[in-house]
């Protein structure tokens, strides 16, 4: 990378030659953006690690008193930074966007699960009221089921052996799942 | 030049500063560090008294005291009526929702009453400096909604005072007791019981940064309440039922005596002058504790909702700060201890807590403080904030717990041919539907050319910044020129209003307008405006068409406004120069990057095939 203001080459968010705040990434990329390696298998401390050193370069308190261009840019600059984490934060949106190359799914006309899956998850919603012990455990089965295979599918992409092309269905029905586990409290 | 902290507090204010390399509240005259929050005007609407001698006064005819107005900052008549009920005051409706006080022939508003106390500070800070300050950190409470925090943003300008950051008050007393120093992370809970409200907290520091993962709390509980408490008995044991205003006022004070006098002893005597009748009753520790455990018991419900907002047992907590006045009481104390499990941070003044730290944090912004070195705020939005959509539903766009500054992009457009204006209208809350959220503000975006509905694509970008305060700004997606957005707030006061604050506070100062902020602005409007026309002469072949109009025809404002005295009217145009010329700055820095990459990439092969210049 070449500092815009120096133009010496430099590393990070902030010239290590001359000191001053580049340009925040294009296009957000929030691995970029946390200066991560792009994987599926991120560990949320490792992102907030990545997350409180890049905001100690970028804040806008360390910038307050500079040239306007600056203190401009550090507002950019975190406010990507905190909706990289954000998106980084969560496997589920990690998964969508690492598949789509957008951080949230599209509020309809997304991947729509099958008859038999809507239909499982209209009887636990029954179940929920009258066991709702039993409701909470399946429901927690269903979800580790699912969730793993957001491993595999994640597992086999990364060693170049699989495509994500399946994420999508996995993805809506693990937001199912996500809605039944806030209901009955797995 | 010194920065200062400010604790802009219900019932009391203070200011605090760093003097070698410790923080310190500044003394009044008679070396009180207190400032009561209450301002007195008289029958004709002029303020005649700040602080103490306004509270002497309260009860005296012709005039008014206005005490706790914070509770009435960026909040609307309707949604205060109750409160100024319980305080007298004569509400009255005004220009915009904002609730403003009838005083004579005229009103006023908290933001008016609030910006005599902070000007009040800032002239106690310039003595005890012998200069004035750079800027301020003004606290506010950390559930403090956008209108609330911009009311007092705009009481700080009213006052004249440069404010650097507004900061929540939980943070702030963290900060001052060096929490943030273990660098493994800690959670903690800071309990704030005040005169008449209280707060906890919950805090999560790492490393030097500080997050607020929830607050909750009881707008009508503390200290007050105790001595409500106290006041019953005595009235009781004096036989009266009905006590009028100015018994019930001697019974409060000889409330609050006694349960001063608790603090150390274990008994005290309520002694007043009731009705004409010498009143005396002996009060010993238990009894008082006995009457206060049930008000204790509310605050302590508020502990158990903040921990489950964030998720957490009471084991989890690793530190207790106390805040506030109120947590002197013995009993206060134990049953803190008690609640989280373990001894409460109390080696500091309580009431000067929360100034220290922002002292501290004001500090830290001087960009050359030594604390500053390891040390950052990070805060959270403590609302969501949502836009209306079409059926009265909100959209949430900026979830609530969100770290600030935060940035959320919506693309807009219109429904009908020809429409040449949008309007967007901000709501802040948790609930789905319009009716049962908090309105910030609508916004209207205007100068949309002509075009079949659906065409244009207008991209609104939503940003908090880190005062926790929302900025918006639009550009259209097809030319990439940024739109005027006209701000209509919901409950706070229109430019012409604080305009005109402004001007009268500037008439009445017994300070002269601070010349060095005006040439501060001036400075930078200078740099701003060369910087533009630098580039505007080297790359003009990168500009758009009729960039070159619009940025020479706000280039002549802001010089125009340069000749001038309004500092405040410099910096805003400044601000908007460097809003509007962005686009074309990004693409120049984006050029400039392409030329030394391919620059760099032909000197690296120099170098490697052994050829020097």
């Amino acid at each position: 990378m070449i500092c815009w203001q120096c133009h010496e080459s430099t590393q990070g968010a902030v010239c290590v030659g001359c000191g001053s705040l580049q340009p925040p990434p294009p296009k957000a990329d929030p691995y970029v953006v946390l200066g991560l390696k792009r994987s599926f298998f991120t560990d949320v401390a490792d992102i907030d690690d990545a997350w409180r050193t890049v905001s100690r370069a970028v804040h806008p308190d360390r910038w307050a008193g500079k040239r306007a261009v600056f203190r401009r840019m550090s507002l950019q600059w975190t406010a990507a930074l905190n909706e990289s984490r954000r998106v980084l934060s969560d496997p589920l949106s990690r998964a969508w966007y690492l598949a789509t190359g957008e951080p949230q799914p599209p509020e309809r006309g997304g991947a729509q699960p099958d008859g038999d899956f809507l239909e499982t998850i209209f009887e636990l919603q029954m179940m929920n009221a009258a066991d709702p012990d039993g409701a909470r455990e399946t429901v927690r089965q269903l979800w580790d089921t699912h969730r793993s295979q957001l491993d595999v599918a994640f597992l086999a992409w990364e060693a170049d052996k699989g495509t994500l092309d399946g994420v999508g269905m996995i993805l809506a029905k693990l937001q199912y799942l996500n809605t039944a586990r806030a209901q009955t409290g797995a | 030049m010194a920065n200062i902290g400010i604790d802009l507090g219900t019932t009391h204010s203070l200011v605090a500063v760093i003097i070698d390399g410790t923080a310190r509240c500044l003394l009044d005259d008679d070396e009180r560090a207190l400032l009561p929050s209450a301002v007195r005007y008289d029958d004709e609407g002029n303020p005649t008294a700040i602080g103490y001698p306004a509270l002497e006064a309260a009860s005296e005819p012709g005039g008014t005291t206005f005490t706790s107005v914070k509770r009435f900052m960026g909040r609307s008549s309707e949604e205060v009526a109750e409160e100024a009920k319980l305080f007298r005051y004569d509400l009255v409706e005004g220009d915009t929702k904002a609730a403003r006080f009838r005083v004579g022939s005229r009103d006023v508003t908290p933001v008016e009453i609030s910006s005599f106390i902070l000007r009040l500070l800032h002239s106690r800070a310039e003595e005890c400096l012998f200069g004035r300050p750079g800027g301020a950190v003004i606290t506010v409470p950390a559930y403090f909604d956008d209108a609330q925090r911009q009311s007092t943003r705009d009481a700080a300008t009213v006052a004249g005072i440069n404010v650097l950051r507004l900061l929540n008050e939980p943070t702030a007393a963290a900060l001052a007791y060096g929490l943030n120093a273990g660098s493994s992370g800690q959670t903690v809970a800071v309990f704030d019981l005040g005169g008449g409200t209280f707060d906890i907290s919950i805090l999560r520091l790492d490393d030097g940064v500080f997050q607020v993962l929830s607050t909750a709390g009881d707008t009508h509980l503390g200290g007050d309440d105790f001595d409500q408490a106290l006041a019953a008995v005595l009235l009781q044991q004096a036989g009266i039922d009905n006590a009028d205003g100015i018994t019930y006022r001697a019974a409060i004070r000889a409330a609050e005596q006694a349960k001063r006098v608790l603090t150390d002893a274990d008994t005290a005597t309520l002694r007043a002058d009731l009705a004409g009748t010498a009143v005396e009753a002996e009060i010993d520790r238990a009894s008082f504790e006995n009457l206060i455990r049930p008000i204790l018991q509310r605050a302590g419900a508020a502990c158990h909702q903040a921990l489950q907002d964030a998720g957490l047992a009471t084991d989890a907590i690793d530190e207790v700060v106390l805040v506030g006045g109120s947590t002197r009481v013995p009993l206060v104390r134990q049953y803190v201890a008690e609640l989280f499990g373990r001894a409460p941070h109390c080696d500091l003044d309580a009431d000067k807590v929360v100034a220290l730290g922002a002292a501290m944090q004001a500090d830290i912004l001087t960009g050359d403080s030594e604390l500053a070195e390891d040390m950052l705020l990070l805060d959270v939005i403590p609302l969501s904030l949502g836009l209306e959509m079409m059926g009265g539903v909100v959209e949430r766009l900026i979830p609530r717990c969100s770290a600030i500054p935060a940035a959320q992009a919506q693309t807009f457009t219109t429904h009908v041919d020809n429409q040449t204006a949008v309007d967007i209208h901000i709501l802040q809350g948790e609930r789905e539907l319009v009716g049962d959220c908090r309105s910030l503000g609508r916004f209207k975006l205007t100068g949309i050319p002509p075009q079949p509905a659906g065409t244009p694509r207008i991209k609104v970008e939503f940003m908090v910044d880190a005062d926790g305060i929302l900025r918006v700004s639009a550009s259209d997606t097809a030319t990439g020129n940024s739109m005027s957005v006209d701000v209509q707030p919901s409950y706070g006061l229109s430019e012409d209003e604080i305009e005109n604050m402004l001007e009268s506070a500037i008439d009445n100062a017994e300070t002269d307008v601070d010349e060095r902020l005006l040439i501060d602005a001036r400075i930078e409007a200078e740099q701003i405006a060369n910087q533009v026309q630098k580039a505007i002469a080297a790359d003009n072949a990168m500009l758009e068409d009729g960039e070159q109009d619009r940025f020479e025809a706000l280039l002549k404002d802001l010089h125009e406004a340069m000749k001038g005295r309004d500092r405040q009217q410099i910096s805003t145009l400044s601000h908007r120069v460097d809003e509007v010329t962005a686009p074309f700055a990004q693409r120049r820095i984006e050029r400039d990057l392409q030329l030394a990459i391919q620059g760099k990439a032909a000197s690296e092969v120099a170098k490697e095939l052994g050829v020097s210049k």
